[in-house]
């Protein structure tokens, strides 16, 4: 089990250090950056810039720059903020637990409603199944910002149960958030779970349940769930990146604070530190999220380390 | 064709509405032609927005945009991922190990915030859309054709067609490309709707350039400010969108069934 999880743990390492050259390399290349963008609107003059950006160390090496921006990683260190000179980590951690419990509710939202919706249209009569599988095939097909204007309309406008802008992290803040985030999400975990599901209904271990007399709830919940277990929670740990992606959607849609918003303002004022930390960050949830996942789904069944 | 059935007619018609928007259309997108927020009626079939353009003529410019955007970013992520994808798969080595890393590397990053990056490099515009859009599509794509690429490198028939003297890249040519191309073509239609709904996204975010040109996912950002007033601009723009992704994705699953 050691030797699994040090093994996970090394290829998340790698992956986390390729998109950071990634990331780097990618900004580098840059025509223009914020620096050069304010100043010239503001009038500077060449040298005024020059000065500004050998402040930043943007005018050392690309080598240099490069082990610069590595060594900070280690340390914690994202740089500064281009606009407004603070450091990228603060930006960051000032905005992290917004996101967080965005983030962490859909996910149960979206593993609850995805595995709900691929038992009924795996497993359910005829019509469930029918309905379970245009419910998910909708759900793939509806864009999260479309799904939360829908829901802002419904819940907001007509209904007047929930509040449309939400602000801060309790529970009627975080319900339409979450839920319109983890509906999107279920859709792609209720398409793996139906095809899971359908290949261990025809398993002789469940046909065997099925002899002894067992009712279906309990060949479901205590047989069929628990089999193919380790790839469902596999799969709902490759979310992560989607969760990140979803998160900017949502957080403007429902004009939250969060990553999202500092991410969109980065961009739209070319602010390359924010950026380059908001996407290591993801890089680092995407890894980490799906690390956990693989190391628990071994934890569940011994077979998977050794595959 | 009787495979894809109703989906693939519905794509069909997209297109060709698409191709034609200038003339089905019965208004100018851009023009004012009524007084503002009109509903549903005969002279406007989906109503009026805002300023007063016609939501139905600006849906169906609005898709043909977003089609566009689409189908630029998937000929490019078609040429590179395929290409990419097929030597990977069929030489392996070196090579395969190189591009399947940085693939890692690039799934490791939401597909929103390589498109994010892009935009953050070149600034917002239809263009710099599409450019995004395929890049996030790419990792994806490649691996798909590279896993196609690697079954069909391991059949006999290749092993044969080797035995009697094809060179590398004949074997690729004539037999690896025609064997994985169902395959390539079931994931570039995936690729398609992602590549739509990342061209909408970007657009619905502001990163569009011009603000007043139709496209779907900025028409969903106009009406939903003004959905309490008048829901048909958020209604129509959002249908479409859903409609074309559901089509698509059904179109995909048919192909590899």
């Amino acid at each position: 089990m050691l030797r699994f999880i040090l093994r996970r743990a090394l290829s998340a390492l790698v992956t986390l250090w390729l998109a950071a050259t990634l990331a780097f390399v990618a900004l580098r290349l840059a025509p223009s950056d914020a620096i050069t963008l304010q100043l010239t609107l503001s009038g500077a003059t060449e040298q005024q810039i020059a000065a500004r950006r050998a402040a930043l160390g943007l005018e050392l090496p690309l080598s240099a720059q490069y082990l610069n921006m590595l060594s900070g990683l280690l340390r914690g260190d994202l740089g500064v903020s281009l606009v407004n000179g603070r450091a990228v980590s603060a930006l960051i951690g000032e905005q992290l637990a917004a996101t967080l419990s965005l983030a962490l509710g859909a996910l149960i939202v979206g593993a609850l409603a995805g595995i709900g919706l691929g038992i009924g249209a795996a497993l359910g009569s005829r019509f469930v199944q029918r309905l379970a599988q245009a419910l998910i095939a909708l759900l793939l097909a509806t864009p999260i910002y479309w799904l939360g204007t829908l829901a802002i309309y419904v819940f907001a406008v007509w209904l007047g149960l929930l509040p449309s802008v939400s602000r801060g992290n309790s529970l009627q803040a975080l319900i339409l958030p979450c839920g319109v985030l983890g509906l999107a999400l279920s859709g792609s975990i209720a398409q793996v779970a139906t095809a899971a599901l359908r290949e261990a209904k025809n398993a002789p271990y469940v046909q065997v349940a099925h002899a002894k007399g067992l009712p279906m709830r309990l060949i479901v919940w205590r047989h069929m769930l628990r089999a193919q277990g380790g790839a469902l929670i596999s799969l709902i740990g490759l979310q992560g990146g989607f969760l990140i992606g979803g998160a900017v959607v949502t957080e403007a849609l429902f004009t939250r604070r969060g990553i999202g918003q500092l991410l969109l303002n980065a961009v739209n004022g070319r602010d390359y530190p924010v950026v380059q930390g908001v996407v290591l960050l993801s890089a680092l949830a995407y890894s980490l999220l799906g690390a956990a996942a693989d190391i628990l789904a071994a934890w569940r069944d011994p077979r998977l380390r050794f595959q | 064709m009787r495979r894809i059935g109703l989906s693939g007619a519905f794509l069909a018609l997209w297109t060709l509405s698409s191709l034609c928007a200038p003339l089905i259309a019965p208004y100018d997108p851009l023009a004012t032609v009524g007084e503002a927020l009109m509903a549903p009626s005969a002279q406007h079939w989906l109503g009026t927005d805002l300023i007063g353009r016609d939501v139905f003529s600006r849906v169906l410019h609005g898709g043909a945009r977003t089609l566009s955007i689409a189908l630029i970013a998937l000929t490019s992520t078609v040429l590179i991922g395929g290409a990419l994808g097929l030597c990977a798969g069929f030489f392996g080595g070196a090579l395969d190990w190189l591009l399947v890393s940085l693939s890692d590397a690039l799934l490791a990053l939401p597909s929103l915030l390589i498109a994010l990056c892009v935009l953050t490099l070149a600034g917002s515009g239809a263009l710099q859309i599409a450019i995004a859009a395929s890049l996030s599509g790419l990792p994806a794509y490649l691996r798909v054709v590279r896993a196609a690429a690697r079954q069909v490198r391991a059949q006999l028939y290749i092993e044969a067609a080797r035995a009697v003297g094809a060179s590398s890249l004949g074997v690729l040519w004539r037999h690896v490309l025609p064997n994985a191309l169902p395959t390539c073509l079931s994931a570039g239609v995936v690729a398609l709707a992602w590549a739509a709904l990342n061209a909408a996204t970007l657009h619905f975010l502001g990163f569009g350039g011009d603000p007043s040109a139709p496209e779907l996912g900025a028409m969903l950002a106009e009406g939903r400010l003004i959905f309490r007033t008048a829901p048909w601009v958020a209604f129509s723009a959002g249908t479409a969108l859903t409609l074309f992704l559901l089509a698509a994705n059904d179109v995909a699953r048919r192909l590899t069934a």
